[in-house]
């Protein structure tokens, strides 16, 4: 797998620079503002760090690596766990580097809001549910039919989580009500972290399946 | 060894193969018990089919040309006078069956033709 | 002992839209080099993807290098060297990437062999793959092929597009390759010619079935040109004779040599005008 990871990351180095370098510091730099933010911002990046790999399963279909990788002694479990552990990977980097700048706005202790308004648990599991559900539910339709055809599944899933940023962000401006508050709870944060971390794993096993059946 | 194949000639190349070093042992290029080329080096140093040096080297074995040892590879056989002289002989058939033909061409009688070669068969005595 | 084949297929059927593909039985002896022959479309490819476990048959099995190519496929991949025509290296890595890579991606690979064979094709060490020429992206295939020790090679429609002096240095590294006899190739090309070359056995493959599988001396020897006048043509037994064209000079014919004995002027036949005359032939 060695391997894997190995190529994975030249074409990470090569295509995804521009991410790594401004996107995630844009939106950390924005989330942690004046106002206190606004949250969403802080959950865009978790977001597309579930979605890197996916970038690179778009390339390796063009230059079509994934029928050349069929015919390298690669167990097909390989060919599909290094894009879930490189999710894995991302989301806890940018976990623990917004819990750390957390941490050090606590020291500073500005005359800023918290304008999280969660604990740390809490915030560990929105940004994990975030970024696992995306490529949780995309990721086995890429192994099956491909990047492209898994598009229109990415743009139904960016919709409905704007959707319910919107939502709760209304909410929590417009009412008392906070479906975040939930998660401040630890039984609330456990159970959708749970529940999170079950879609993901229940989808690593059905990419691998149907990726096993896939013809080239 | 000489081996040259020609592949334009219509002559099946494991003949050529087979005539040749037939041609080689008879002639005494190729010693008695001196070691020939593996089957497989041979067909790859030629760029032709392994399929068709092998039979060449069957034949050859078959009519008692060579022998195979084993793990080792193929060796020159002695040299079998019966043999060569059988040999010698079909080829002295062929020459005389060509000689006839070319009598009956052009209605030379035997006579004619004892001559031409008792006269040729004296003149090289000679020399 | 047994000389064991290096690819076996038994009782294999696939069926798409317009096409099927059905061969009842294939074999590449071991040590041998087979040429694949057969127009575009008539199923080569399929039949390599096949053997490979890249697609699945609806009937039907393939033994490679012994073991069934159902079952841990990825190890007998360490064994088998292949070469596709649509290139399939990330097109952001220079060789050295690449090298890196298969390095701790097959057990047995010889990096002294890889780098060895770049500098002899001098292939640039700098430049992405994408900058490649068509002839380089294959000889750097080609290189990683034959540098992680294989006891198989596959070549789909590798040399397609390529100069007759690579392909000929091409041929050569194949006959090379095949000096061990544990070493077999299977060579796919619709370039008849490459495959008369240095193939062992030749395998005509034509709209999903194997028309013809011999080897291809044999071929050579069987088969012959002639070339005669519509009388003469009469004469002969129909089953020897496959008319290959027919001009306002007489009639060209590709012909079986062993069922026209003592009838002179046959000349040698090239395979490409053998399977010519055998295509047409079935198509009436």
């Amino acid at each position: 797998m060695r391997g894997l990871f190995l190529k994975d990351f030249y074409q990470y180095k090569q295509y995804c620079r521009l991410f790594f370098l401004m996107v995630i510091p844009l939106f950390l730099v924005l989330s942690f503002s004046a106002n206190g933010g606004n949250t969403f911002l802080l959950f865009y990046p978790a977001m597309l760090a579930g979605m890197m790999p996916m970038t690179i399963m778009a390339y390796e279909e063009k230059d079509r690596w994934d029928v050349y990788s069929r015919l390298l002694p690669y167990r097909i479990s390989w060919l599909v766990s290094v894009k879930y552990l490189t999710v894995l990977l991302l989301n806890f980097i940018l976990l623990m580097v917004i819990l750390g700048l957390m941490v050090l706005k606590l020291a500073v202790r500005t005359s800023l809001d918290n304008g999280m308004g969660y604990s740390l648990p809490g915030i560990a599991v929105i940004l994990l549910s975030t970024g696992l559900l995306g490529p949780a539910l995309l990721y086995p339709f890429c192994f099956r039919n491909g990047v492209e055809k898994a598009r229109m599944m990415r743009m139904i899933y960016i919709i409905i989580y704007c959707a319910i940023g919107g939502i709760s962000s209304g909410l929590i401006e417009y009412t008392e009500l906070s479906p975040l508050k939930l998660l401040n709870q630890p039984i609330g944060a456990a159970l959708i972290g749970g529940a999170s971390m079950t879609i993901f794993f229940l989808s690593w096993a059905l990419s691998i399946k149907w990726y096993r059946e896939r013809e080239f | 060894m000489n081996l040259f194949i020609d592949n334009k000639s219509g002559v099946p190349i494991y003949e050529q193969i087979y005539s040749r070093i037939k041609e080689q042992i008879i002639n005494g290029s190729l010693k008695e018990n001196e070691a020939l080329p593996s089957i497989r080096n041979l067909a790859k140093d030629l760029r032709i089919s392994v399929i068709t040096t092998k039979r060449a080297y069957d034949e050859l074995e078959k009519d008692g040309f060579l022998y195979t040892v084993p793990g080792k590879g193929s060796f020159v056989a002695a040299r079998n006078t019966q043999l060569i002289r059988e040999e010698i002989f079909k080829q002295i058939e062929a020459h005389i069956e060509a000689v006839q033909k070319l009598a009956f061409s052009c209605n030379l009688t035997r006579q004619e033709v004892w001559e031409i070669f008792s006269l040729l068969w004296e003149k090289s005595d000679e020399e | 002992m047994e000389k064991q084949n290096a690819i076996e297929v038994n009782h294999l059927t696939k069926g798409y839209p317009g096409f099927s593909l059905d061969i009842p039985q294939f074999v590449l002896p071991q040590g041998s080099i087979v040429g694949l022959v057969g127009e575009n479309g008539a199923g080569k490819s399929t039949l390599i993807k096949l053997i490979m476990g890249m697609i699945h048959p609806e009937n039907g099995s393939v033994i490679l290098l012994g073991r069934d190519n159902r079952k841990d496929i990825h190890l007998l991949k360490e064994d088998i060297g292949v070469v596709l025509d649509q290139m399939g290296i990330p097109e952001c890595l220079n060789s050295v990437q690449l090298g890196k890579i298969l390095a701790t991606t097959f057990l047995h690979w010889d990096e002294s062999c890889y780098e060895q064979l770049i500098k002899s094709w001098k292939l640039p060490t700098d430049k992405e793959f994408k900058d490649f020429s068509k002839g380089m992206k294959m000889q750097l295939q080609l290189a990683v092929a034959l540098s992680h020790n294989a006891r198989l090679l596959i070549l789909d429609e590798a040399t397609n597009g390529l100069d007759p002096v690579i392909r000929d240095e091409i041929l050569d590294i194949l006959e090379e390759f095949t000096r061990r006899e544990e070493h077999s190739v299977l060579l796919s090309s619709h370039i008849v010619s490459d495959l008369e070359k240095i193939s062992d056995y030749i395998a005509f493959l034509h709209q999903g079935r194997l028309l013809l599988f011999d080897e291809k001396d044999r071929l050579l020897d069987n088969y012959g040109l002639l070339q005669c006048n519509g009388q003469e043509l009469e004469a002969l037994p129909k089953e020897s004779v496959w008319i290959k064209r027919t001009t306002a000079y007489g009639i060209e014919a590709v012909v079986d040599r062993r069922g026209l004995s003592g009838v002179e002027n046959i000349s040698p036949v090239s395979l490409e005008e053998l399977f010519i005359a055998m295509v047409k032939e079935g198509e009436q």
